[in-house]
């Protein structure tokens, strides 16, 4: 997992799994919910989920909730972790305004709805 | 089910993985293998997505019981491990199967391949070194055959770390563009 985290900015990958995790789900559950959100665009790889996790649990921002009858781990956001997604909402929604207020359009509007 | 063996030599994982998938594609399931010799099963064409991965301690180890228990309760099959490798597989409609996905984590696994054909090119190097040494110094002309075989395992495996040094730093442009 990219070390950005240090400047404040998450990963794609970690964004997702954080937002996934305001419910506890296992591992799968992640991937699922990451694709069906951002309609296929986000695709975490196993591989890059199981070390983003470690890392994760490391830093306290999740943290295991329980394990399952067939030993899959169930997974949730803390308080930490919560806090440091409402801190990167703020912070796209900053990256957003001056965005706009550069460009003067309004690109979600004309490109997506 | 029947049985088909294959012998196949590869210095990059990323062609044996493709030569896997190739073969899946025709209707050969990858089952095992025993050093060069492939097992496969016939099955129906195109059902699998097959993605082999170095891990980072023996396929035995603690840790690597943790990850590949991880990745299969994502859906996928370890179908086979031996030494470090663990090749998996994905059912075709179950969607896209990677196993890396950032940056980071693909640099990490490359790495890993770097690293081990570094070891196996400078144990190949280092014996072909010593043949020569032998028949030359020695006039001993049968130190020349292992001479020339190491030789060219060498050449191939500096080839194969020229390609995977390659990646590394494409990847590494990439993380500075997305992070």
């Amino acid at each position: 997992m990219p070390k950005n985290t240090d400047k404040g900015a998450l990963t794609e990958a970690v964004y997702y799994i954080l937002l996934a995790l305001f419910e506890p789900t296992h591992g799968y559950g992640i991937i699922k919910f990451a694709r069906a959100i951002t309609n296929n665009r986000v695709i975490l790889g196993s591989g890059t989920l199981y070390g983003a996790i470690n890392t994760l649990l490391k830093n306290e921002w999740i943290s295991i909730e329980e394990i399952q009858n067939d030993s899959r781990k169930l997974y949730v956001i803390t308080d930490k972790g919560k806090d440091i997604v409402d801190n990167e909402i703020a912070r796209l929604k900053e990256l957003a305004i001056h965005g706009e207020g550069v460009t003067g359009g309004d690109i979600y509007e004309e490109n997506i709805l | 089910m029947k049985k088909i063996f294959c012998k196949a030599m590869f210095s990059n994982f990323e062609k044996e993985e493709s030569w896997l998938n190739e073969m899946a594609a025709k209707g050969y399931n990858y089952t095992d293998n025993f050093i060069f010799r492939y097992a496969f099963e016939e099955g129906k064409p195109g059902e699998y997505i097959y993605r082999i991965i170095l891990l980072e301690k023996h396929h035995n180890h603690y840790e690597s019981h943790k990850v590949i228990k991880f990745i299969e309760e994502t859906g996928a099959e370890c179908v086979y491990a031996t030494m470090g490798w663990a090749y998996f597989r994905k059912k075709t409609a179950d969607g896209p199967f990677e196993i890396y996905t950032d940056p980071s984590a693909k640099i990490a696994h490359y790495k890993r391949h770097l690293y081990l054909s570094i070891v196996l090119f400078s144990v190949n190097a280092f014996l072909t070194i010593i043949n020569l040494n032998l028949g030359i110094i020695r006039k001993s002309p049968g130190n020349f055959i292992p001479a020339i075989l190491t030789a060219i395992v060498a050449i191939i495996l500096a080839y194969s770390i020229y390609l995977y040094a390659k990646r590394i730093k494409e990847l590494k442009k990439e993380k500075i563009l997305h992070g």
